[in-house]
């Protein structure tokens, strides 16, 4: 299911924790939730997030540059992450899988 | 190498990062496989601050005149082996003679809107007017010589006939071919001049404009010539004819939809600066 995951979701959760670069993106989102992000599919994804205005880039580091998620970017993923979680506990009770909570 | 899949206006803006990332990553088959995907979404749907919408009307006008090209060689076929060239037609479906022949002209008047003022801003934009001048000067050239290879011909082949009058079937396949390069070096000419001097402003919006005209002239005078063609009952080669026309109408049409949705852009980020 993880493989699923809506790209530019793991890019903003991922830059939601600091700036990072292409290469330590796609780390944190192989490591954390086990994605690999190819490079096309990043910065196909990095160019829409910065053309909405959800991320912006930052000045250069040699050659690799960092992004940093903007104001708006963290309302955005607020909200998504919250409707994505009101879908997991509503799967969860009707699988009665909710343990206790239910 | 994976980089130059992308567009211009994309490398100028990611290529170093994204070289970097790569040799970071390494590359492997389901990498190139990625970065093919992306890159033709890419060319699709570019970002919209990477837009360059000066260089897509300049490619709009340059595949319309290539389009455009075929199109004019398409009539002028038709019209010789229907009536022999002629202006005007009688008989059954002389209507719609008339009205390919209107469409026909309007059309050419289309492009000479789209590119005299065009070519004025070309070379006056142009720091090395030689670069620009001799490739817009290219297509009266080759008009003039296929003409006159055509006299030649003419004069050459016509006593040999059979019947004396006209050159032959050699003689039409020959003309066909020189009329093919004749006019694909009209439309490639042109277009290098365009690539030289990167015009923008007001005469590239009018030439994307005028280009769509001329293409919608071009849409009438097919149907017109179906319409003659089926009028006289000579169906004969009119669907290779209109196959032909269509696929170059096609790309002429989605090309120029896109140079006008690039106008129309423009227009707005002008306004909101």
């Amino acid at each position: 299911m993880a493989a699923e995951a809506d790209p530019a979701v793991l890019v903003l959760t991922s830059l939601a924790e600091g700036d990072k670069h292409g290469y330590a993106i796609t780390r944190d989102i192989a490591e954390q939730v086990g994605v690999q992000l190819g490079p096309g599919t990043l910065y196909g994804v990095l160019a829409r997030l910065e053309d909405d205005g959800l991320i912006e880039a930052l000045p250069a580091e040699g050659r690799r540059r960092p992004y940093r998620i903007t104001a708006t970017g963290q309302r955005a993923l607020a909200d998504q992450v919250q409707q994505m979680r009101r879908v997991a506990e509503l799967g969860l009770r009707r699988l009665g899988l909710a343990g206790g909570r239910a | 190498m994976l980089v130059a899949l992308y567009p211009p206006a994309w490398r100028a803006r990611y290529a170093d990062e994204f070289s970097a990332l790569l040799a970071d990553t390494g590359v492997r088959l389901a990498t190139e496989l990625d970065v093919v995907a992306a890159a033709v979404r890419v060319w699709l749907h570019p970002p919209v601050r990477l837009h360059d919408h000066a260089g897509r009307m300049r490619t709009t006008v340059g595949v319309t005149l290539c389009a455009w090209a075929a199109l004019a060689a398409g009539t002028i076929v038709f019209a010789k082996l229907t009536t022999d060239g002629a202006v005007f037609a009688h008989g059954r479906g002389a209507d719609w003679y008339d009205v390919f022949t209107f469409a026909a002209f309007g059309s050419v008047l289309a492009m000479a809107a789209a590119w005299l003022p065009l070519s004025v801003a070309m070379v006056r934009r142009s720091r090395y007017r030689a670069r620009v001048v001799a490739p817009l000067g290219a297509p009266t050239v080759l008009v003039l010589g296929f003409l006159a290879a055509a006299a030649a011909l003419a004069g050459l082949l016509r006593p040999h006939t059979r019947t004396g009058a006209g050159i032959g079937m050699a003689g039409f396949l020959l003309l066909a071919v020189l009329g093919v390069v004749t006019a694909a070096g009209c439309a490639a000419c042109p277009a290098l001049a365009l690539m030289r001097s990167r015009p923008d402003g007001p005469a590239l919006t009018v030439a994307v404009v005028a280009g769509l005209v001329a293409t919608a002239a071009m849409v009438i005078a097919t149907i017109a010539a179906v319409g003659y063609t089926m009028a006289r009952a000579r169906s004969a080669g009119v669907a290779v004819f209109a196959l032909v026309m269509a696929a170059a109408l096609t790309v002429a049409a989605v090309s120029g939809v896109r140079g006008l949705r690039a106008v129309t852009a423009a227009g707005s980020n002008n306004h909101a600066g």
